[in-house]
């Protein structure tokens, strides 16, 4: 990794921490993503936990269990670059269980020294003693490796990416997401990922509320390996 | 649900991946023109290309090679080199469409019986020379006076029921030579 690239990546993590001081809430979230594939169908579980570390309200720095999510997804392409999803989500929380069903569609983009994916989806959640709430999101993400063309077994890899969040139910605010990681390849099935997900929302009614999650996420594959690649 | 038994399950995740990342891949790394053999940075500098030169080290079963990548007049340009700095070939990314009608039509044909779909990704003309005529010969290749002899084609295909990668050499008759599986990277990180 030259120089140059060291500095612009401590430049955007600069920026992304300048929020750091001003947030409303501050944690982490430590994920595992687990794939394998069956023929066309590849199927993905991940396990995924929050940890509240700060909270403007009490002012106090605190580790908090928060919840844990467990995820399976079941996934086909449809075309050489487009996948379609559909998966549940089992969210334990404060000794409750909520449950959520997901439908995505997902697109990615083989630029000439970078990947970009775009992911549309909808899901619909189930708590108990609530509504079923609707909600629509759209991801954009740009892969960008840090010390080549493409990004190789024990390399560096950045990974910026964009949300936005709509909730269809009378109390919720949209949630707009900005997230950077560095990423790195331990092997072709493996990828480890260390970033900051700030999470914007109630920004429409002059109370905006602002909070970052550091996370760590391990992805993690049995089926695929790499001898060349695109 | 308690916090200890979810990280036993993430360790337990990360043990079976352990054992599988003992494997020998391919692989492209960036490197400062200072540690490309000599011979094939003078044979780059001799061409005097405007656009920046990005070096890189390609590491396989096959041994090491050079390739210096650039951009001229509007294509990109990927010239390889031996471990010693004798030019191998040069490769520039063309137009699918652009290539010879014949050639196009046999290539089309033999893809649409071998597989049930399938989009061109990348197109490449590869041509041959010598490390002093490497200037002489990029410009005949930038002006268009000589035909490649072989074309490097990357498909996405459909055979069966799933999408695979493809390198495909032609010849300029349109004869495939070889045809390599591309095994790509997961995209897990990209789609969940």
């Amino acid at each position: 990794m030259n120089i140059k690239k060291i500095s612009i990546l401590i430049s955007i993590f600069l920026i992304f921490s300048l929020g750091l001081t001003a947030q409303d809430a501050f944690g982490f979230l430590p994920k595992v993503n687990v794939s394998t594939k069956f023929s066309k169908l590849k199927w993905a579980n991940s396990l995924a936990t929050r940890h509240s570390l700060y909270e403007k309200e009490n002012e106090i720095f605190q580790h908090q269990y928060v919840l844990a999510d467990f995820t399976s997804i079941v996934s086909t392409k449809i075309l050489h670059n487009k996948t379609i999803y559909g998966g549940y989500m089992l969210r334990s929380k404060e000794g409750e269980f909520i449950h959520r069903l997901i439908q995505r569609f997902a697109w990615v983009q083989r630029l000439e020294t970078a990947r970009l994916g775009h992911r549309f989806g909808i899901d619909q959640t189930f708590a108990p003693e609530n509504d079923m709430v609707f909600r629509m999101r759209y991801r954009i993400l740009l892969e960008k490796s840090l010390q080549g063309e493409k990004v190789n077994p024990q390399e560096f890899y950045l990974k910026l990416a964009n949300e936005y969040l709509l909730a269809f139910k009378e109390t919720a605010q949209p949630e707009a997401r900005l997230i950077a990681n560095i990423g790195y390849e331990l092997n072709p099935r493996s990828k480890l990922e260390l970033g900051l997900d700030n999470r914007f929302s109630d920004f429409t009614n002059n109370s905006l509320q602002y909070k970052i999650w550091l996370t760590l996420t391990w992805f993690t594959s049995f089926s695929s390996s790499a001898k060349k690649k695109l | 649900m308690n916090f200890y038994f979810i990280i036993f399950l993430m360790l337990l995740f990360f043990l079976p991946n352990c054992l599988f990342a003992q494997e020998k891949f391919e692989q492209e790394k960036r490197i400062a023109a200072s540690e490309v053999p000599s011979l094939a940075r003078q044979s780059i500098e001799q061409c005097s290309f405007n656009k920046k030169i990005n070096w890189y080290q390609e590491s396989s079963q096959d041994g090491t090679t050079y390739e210096a990548k650039t951009k001229y007049q509007k294509h990109r340009y990927s010239i390889e080199f031996s471990k010693d700095g004798d030019l191998l070939d040069i490769e520039k990314n063309i137009n699918f469409l652009k290539i010879n009608a014949t050639i196009k039509q046999t290539l089309q044909k033999s893809f649409d019986q071998k597989f049930k779909s399938y989009k061109i990704i990348k197109t490449q003309a590869q041509f041959k020379t010598s490390n002093s005529n490497l200037s002489a010969k990029i410009f005949e290749i930038a002006k268009k006076e000589i035909t490649p002899k072989i074309y490097e084609i990357v498909i996405k295909a459909k055979e069966q029921s799933d999408w695979q990668s493809y390198e495909i050499l032609i010849d300029s008759n349109g004869k495939i030579l070889r045809q390599s599986k591309i095994i790509e990277r997961n995209t897990d990180n990209l789609e969940f």
